[in-house]
């Protein structure tokens, strides 16, 4: 996946001249995961910037940039360091259109990686997407595939208004497919169907994508059908195509790394209810982190929803 | 006048001494630069205006008075919101904007309102602002962004912008205007760090009206004075007498010229006082003390400038009186503008949150026509 980020950036910074890449370290090391690798020598220290070591001043001068008419593209290393850059954020790129009535955009992307199970040190694991959800005028975008990661990029890129660009960190290298020469963007939004089934909708992002194919793949023994939907955008979220699913299978689990209390989870579901109540037939779950600190790398594994607890709640929601 | 007592306190560790030299060295002299001294006699060098340029400037800080006055009662009659007192610093606000470009971007805070009426800014747009709508005019137009209510965010947006007309060659600089108490924020030095190490075409002007809130400048810093913050970033600090208009005018041009040419950004600490309260929401009789008030209204930035009209010929009793009157009309004028402008309907709140509303926003919109 890290080497699809690339190539989009790649050729975001080919096709548009507006485009300028910017964090710690993305230049001349390639990014600390090397997702930036090669930029600098391509397009130069003007365009692939090497920030000093400041969030709030990375985000906020990405969106004095953008007000200027670049497209940046700011990387924050690890997604627990956003918390320093959430006023630029949410206080001002995601609110200036609404502040002068749609005259003023700000088209600008925060890349991030995200998630735990690689045995980071401390904040370095964090899953923040349900502090953005509730922030109007921004969207939040996590792949789970290489070639998502590489079309739904180049669309935030493309995209009017402020994307966090949330990157699974468990997936930078796990992540494997062959790429076409010429990427083609994905459209911000809609989810994506990863696997069919008729007896329950299993939505999950990111990391968990994966996971939650496992779990679906390891009850399909035992007679249970999972439907698994890849949300891709978790704001706003395709609520459409998961009530779809769920008129069809009667049944909801929703995976999430984050923490549960107030999670994304909790939106999907909600959203669900409201508009899915009757054709429910058993009571939502969720599976997600746990309502902790996220612990040390010895015991992240506890935290983290794992194939056998998603199993578990996928056969749950089928007996109730 | 004695500026600030505040010692220097560097000298009870090994080393002290050396220390303390070199900070000597490197200190901003604390006599503000002034071209006119407080009874408007000529103490410094006259910049190259016109004397139809320096009546000009007057007759804006005739009009940043009376906005500020009529304003005041706009308020109390419930016609407006808060409202964020000007007097005092009107020649700080026009000293910039006559200095600025045409193609010149300023993200003001909100003690700026005359530099961005000479920016080109509607005054019934502005008015509209504080009546409770959105900020109406287009920023790409007059390159006014709106007032900034996060201290000192605006600093990262003027430097952000400033780098990106260096990438685009452009000849244009961001100028960012925070108050004293933004000096105390991370976005402030993060955006002077940044600033200079890209080069950034970008000024970060303070107007240090003494009182943030009800916090005295001296307890917002250890500093001996703001200006000196530039230090740590590299990059220059230029002390200026916030009262006098030509030296901020020829302090800002300057620091404009030496963004635009490439040599990077500049910070400017305007001395200056709030002669009224923080906002109407504010009692300053609380804490500012009376004798520093007083000794401040001595120094009212349009005694200094009139009189030193008056000296020259170029002002009297007629010409003020037409300034008052030519501003109340104005202000009157634009108010009207603003109360008959159309309420924008609230399911347009929907439409400009997004380029393209969400399936749930046009929901939501829905709610709200259908349910009220």
């Amino acid at each position: 996946m890290a080497e699809a980020i690339n190539r989009a950036l790649a050729q975001a910074l080919e096709h548009d001249p507006g485009v300028v890449v910017m964090g710690e370290d993305v230049g001349q090391v390639g990014g600390v995961f090397r997702v930036t690798d090669g930029l600098l020598a391509r397009y130069g220290a003007e365009r692939v910037i090497d920030t000093p070591l400041a969030e709030s001043a990375i985000v906020g001068t990405a969106f004095g940039m953008a007000l200027a008419g670049l497209r940046p593209v700011a990387e924050i290393q690890f997604m627990g360091f956003l918390y320093k850059a959430l006023d630029q954020l949410i206080a001002q790129a995601a609110q200036i259109r609404a502040r002068t009535w749609g005259q003023v955009a700000a088209p600008m992307v925060v890349r991030t990686p995200y998630g735990g199970g690689v045995r980071t040190p401390e904040h370095h694991s964090d899953s923040l997407e349900a502090l953005l959800l509730c922030s109007p005028g921004l969207k939040v975008v996590v792949p789970s595939t290489p070639a998502d990661a590489a079309g739904l990029l180049l669309a935030a890129i493309e995209d009017p208004d402020p994307v966090v660009f949330m990157e699974p960190i468990r997936l930078y290298r796990s992540a494997r497919e062959a790429l076409p020469p010429e990427l083609r963007s994905i459209p911000l939004g809609p989810s994506r169907l990863c696997r069919a089934g008729a007896d329950v909708t299993l939505v999950a992002w990111g990391a968990m994508v994966p996971l939650a194919l496992e779990a679906a793949e390891s009850v399909a023994a035992e007679g249970i059908a999972a439907e698994v939907i890849d949300l891709r955008t978790i704001s706003p979220p395709d609520t459409a195509t998961i009530s779809e699913s769920v008129e069809k299978t009667g049944r909801l689990v929703v995976v999430h790394e984050a923490p549960r209390s107030g999670g994304a989870g909790a939106e999907v579901i909600a959203s669900l209810v409201e508009c899915c109540f009757y054709a429910l037939r058993s009571p939502p779950r969720r599976v997600t982190g746990f309502d902790l600190v996220y612990p040390p790398q010895l015991l992240e594994d506890a935290y983290l929803p794992s194939v056998a607890r998603v199993a578990a709640a996928l056969r749950q929601v089928v007996e109730e | 006048m004695k500026l600030h007592s505040r010692p220097r306190h560097a000298d009870h560790f090994p080393g002290a001494e050396a220390f303390s030299a070199s900070l000597a060295s490197l200190a901003q002299p604390l006599e503000p630069f002034r071209v006119l001294a407080p009874d408007g006699t000529v103490c410094g060098p006259l910049p190259k205006l016109s004397e139809e340029q320096l009546q000009e400037l007057y007759r804006w800080m005739v009009f940043g008075q009376h906005l500020d006055q009529r304003a005041l009662q706009l308020q109390r009659q419930g016609r407006i919101g808060v409202w964020g007192p000007t007097r005092g610093q009107e020649a700080i606000q026009v000293g910039l904007g006559l200095a600025m470009e045409a193609e010149d971007w300023i993200f003001p805070s909100y003690r700026e309102v005359v530099t961005l009426c000479m920016r080109g800014l509607d005054l019934g747009d502005l008015l509209n602002y504080y009546r409770g709508l959105y900020w109406l005019a287009d920023p790409k137009r007059t390159g006014v962004y709106p007032q900034q209510i996060c201290i000192g965010d605006q600093t990262l947006h003027a430097v952000g912008a400033g780098m990106a007309f260096r990438l685009q060659k452009r000849a244009a600089v961001a100028v960012a205007v925070i108050g004293d108490g933004a000096t105390s924020e991370g976005d402030f030095h993060e955006a002077l760090n940044f600033g200079g190490v890209f080069c950034a075409q970008a000024v970060v002007l303070i107007q240090n009206n003494h009182w943030a809130i009800s916090r005295h400048w001296t307890e917002q810093t250890a500093s001996a004075s703001l200006a000196e913050k530039a230090m740590a970033h590299g990059i220059p600090g230029v002390l200026v007498d916030g009262n006098d208009p030509l030296a901020v005018y020829t302090v800002t041009r300057w620091a404009l010229d030496r963004a635009r040419s490439g040599q990077g950004p500049t910070l400017i600490e305007g001395l200056t006082y709030r002669l009224g309260a923080h906002t109407t929401a504010d009692d300053p009789n609380r804490y500012v003390p009376p004798d520093e008030l007083n000794a401040w209204r001595a120094l009212d930035p349009l005694i200094r400038m009139r009189r030193f009209l008056e000296d020259r010929g170029l002002w009297d009793d007629t010409a003020e009186t037409g300034a008052r009157q030519e501003a109340l009309a104005r202000v009157d004028e634009a108010m009207q503008r603003a109360e008959q402008t159309p309420m924008p309907p609230a399911e347009r709140l929907f439409e400009t949150t997004l380029a393209t509303p969400t399936r749930q926003l046009l929901a939501q919109r829905d709610e709200l026509l259908t349910d009220t």
